[in-house]
């Protein structure tokens, strides 16, 4: 897998580098700022492009606008946008309308190293990676009463790793129960919530996202 | 005998003279400003009734009392060593429309002082003068003429001045003393009509107490503003050093372990290689984190003084810097933290933009201030951007009374000063 790093700090560039070199990615190019990795998307069209949200010249949120750039001229380029506060603002501004190959995660969880890869593979493949601190925030706010408060805890548990991108399958693996355990819990939920049931990947975290969202603004 | 020369020494000092000559200066111009100001005013007091012009033409007659006030001002200044801060006159804000800011000088109470200043002082000086002439004539009359009028050819102009007849001995030594008496009243008299003049100067052309107050209550807002921009800036240094040094280096500590864990059954030879720099980067976050934490506050300051952490300070720089540190007792916890980040601030810039082969940074409390000067040999062109160090830096001098002034030609040298006023 082809992939371009945009992340200004040296001595973190370097180490995603090494650390995706020895799990057999390809790192066509490391740059340490947005027109550069503008430039060398262009240039070498990979398949995943992970970027650091603050960069120079203004430290601010450089990156994030160059994801949405790429996000609109290179739609089948997959991004992962990292970041050292996750923010429930951003994901929403980056994750509109379509989640497909997009991640947004801290920049801390590059240090669960076979954790990071397998987002990194998921996105590639057309999925989704959101940082857990995310989702929590999207969770902690449902109103007193409303439908999130009717989910059990393992219910609740499932959820957030359907919104994280994760597949039935990986659920299974992560809770260590059988997938049909899982479906069975998503159906309860998406049952509960009102959700028309979707078993595409993508289309359900979009409907879990977009759920939890309206739910915000309602609460 | 020598108290009579003494008295004549007074009459005859160049002081005497110059505050005579003070006077007339205040009395001549003044004349005309009076003039200009009573003719101005009674102009656009007649055409009130026009809508509009009279307001116009009132705040132009205000406007030029309000010109004519300066020139006192410098006046006061060089004659009287008096000087007198502007009075508080209306400015056009942004924005508001011409007749607005017409009505509002109208409605100024300081430019009307102003104009009753031009009103009255003219009249006043020539009161003073007419006084003073009339003492020298009697000193003149009675000390020189009298006794000429003895003489059997008497010059014509004694009669034609002071009339004709001849006194007796007994009062033509009574008009001698009297003579002496007024000689030696008019140094007197000249320091006290100069003094009257100074002070009506004083209370009318400067603030008044409630606008002296108003405008000390301005200023304070301003600083606070200012402080709290400082500490602004600061908080955000400090979370980019927090994030952009410390976080990286612990991200990738991490990271390093996790890969050392991934392949220690693999290959136990670049798990222990990972491991090692994990280590190095450790002790780098260690340092860094310590260099984060005396950017916030030095502990050496509160403990040991500014000399200790200048010491400590310059250490670090890349460029030399000699450090003269003169003070004759420590300066108060907070004008010493001021002085500490105004020299680091300087010397990171100096560092950093100027290219410098060398720098020195001198603190000294001679002047009752603490003023803390940092100059370099480098290419010069430091300007203050807002929300940059520099700007900070300004705010947090103001917050404490202080200023700061940075002379940087194209070209160089740099010079940065600030002082900062001591807590008595």
């Amino acid at each position: 897998m082809r992939v371009v790093i945009a992340e200004d700090n040296v001595l973190l560039r370097e180490g995603i580098s090494a650390l995706l070199r020895d799990d057999s990615f390809d790192v066509v190019a490391a740059v340490p700022d947005a027109a550069q990795l503008l430039s060398a998307v262009a240039a070498l069209m990979p398949d995943l492009a992970i970027v650091d949200v603050r960069m120079p010249p203004t430290h601010t949120d450089e990156g994030l606008r160059a994801a949405l750039e790429i996000r609109s001229r290179w739609p089948e380029v997959g991004l992962v946008v990292l970041s050292q506060y996750v923010e429930e603002r951003y994901a929403t501004e980056l994750l509109a309308g379509d989640t497909c190959r997009t991640g947004y995660l801290l920049k801390d969880r590059v240090a669960d190293v076979t954790e990071f890869t397998a987002s990194l593979r998921r996105v590639a493949a057309g999925g989704t990676a959101l940082d857990p601190e995310v989702v929590r925030q999207l969770l902690a706010r449902g109103r007193a009463g409303g439908p999130l408060t009717r989910l059990t805890a393992r219910e609740r548990e499932v959820l957030s790793l359907i919104a994280e991108g994760h597949s039935n399958s990986s659920i299974a693996d992560t809770l260590v129960v059988s997938t049909g355990a899982v479906e069975k819990h998503v159906a309860s939920i998406f049952g509960k919530l009102e959700l028309p049931p979707d078993d595409r990947s993508h289309r359900r975290v979009l409907a879990v996202l977009s759920y939890l969202r309206d739910e915000n603004q309602r609460s | 005998m020598r108290e009579a020369g003494r008295v004549l020494a007074a009459t005859v000092a160049p002081d005497t003279w110059r505050l005579t000559a003070a006077l007339a200066v205040s009395l001549l111009p003044g004349a005309f400003f009076c003039l200009a100001v009573v003719l101005s005013l009674t102009l656009a007091a007649s055409l009130s009734w026009v809508v509009g012009l009279g307001t116009i033409l009132m705040a132009l007659a205000l406007r030029l009392s309000a010109l004519l006030a300066g020139v006192d001002r410098r006046r006061v200044s060089r004659f009287y060593g008096l000087t007198i801060a502007p009075a508080p006159l209306p400015a056009r804000q942004p924005g508001e429309p011409m007749i607005d800011a017409q009505r509002r000088w109208r409605r100024s109470p300081a430019a009307w002082r102003l104009a009753r200043y031009q009103v009255i002082r003219a009249p006043a000086c020539a009161a003073a003068i007419f006084v003073l002439v009339l003492c020298w004539w009697t000193v003149i009359g009675l000390l020189f003429v009298v006794p000429l009028r003895r003489q059997p050819t008497a010059p014509a102009f004694t009669s034609w001045i002071f009339g004709h007849g001849v006194l007796g001995a007994g009062a033509e030594v009574a008009a001698g003393l009297t003579g002496v008496a007024v000689l030696l009243l008019i140094p007197r008299v000249v320091r006290a009509f100069t003094r009257l003049d100074a002070a009506l100067a004083q209370r009318m052309l400067g603030p008044d107490r409630a606008e002296l107050l108003a405008g000390e209550v301005n200023r304070l807002a301003q600083s606070r503003a200012q402080a709290i921009d400082a500490s602004d800036i600061e908080r955000h240094r400090i979370e980019r050093d927090l994030h952009d040094g410390i976080q990286p280096r612990l991200v990738s500590l991490a990271m390093q372990i996790d890969r050392a864990r991934v392949r220690m059954n693999r290959d136990p030879a670049a798990a222990e290689d990972l491991l090692r720099q994990a280590h190095a980067g450790a002790k780098d976050a260690l340092a860094d984190l310590r260099s984060i934490a005396r950017g916030i506050h030095p502990a050496i300051l509160d403990e040991r003084g500014l000399d200790a952490a200048l010491s400590a300070l310059v250490a670090g720089s890349p460029v030399p810097v000699a450090v003269s540190v003169r003070l004759s007792r420590r300066p108060g916890r907070s004008q010493e933290a001021v002085a500490y980040f105004t020299a680091a601030e300087a010397i990171a810039n100096l560092a950093k933009h100027a290219s410098a082969s060398q720098a020195t940074l001198r603190i000294s409390d001679e002047t009752g201030a603490l003023v803390v000067e940092v100059a370099d040999d480098g290419h010069g062109g430091a300007v203050i951007t807002p929300g940059g160090g520099l700007a900070g830096l300004g705010g947090r001098l103001a917050a404490v009374d202080g200023s700061l002034t940075i002379d940087s030609p194209r070209g160089g040298p740099t010079t940065v000063m600030a002082v900062i006023p001591c807590e008595s």
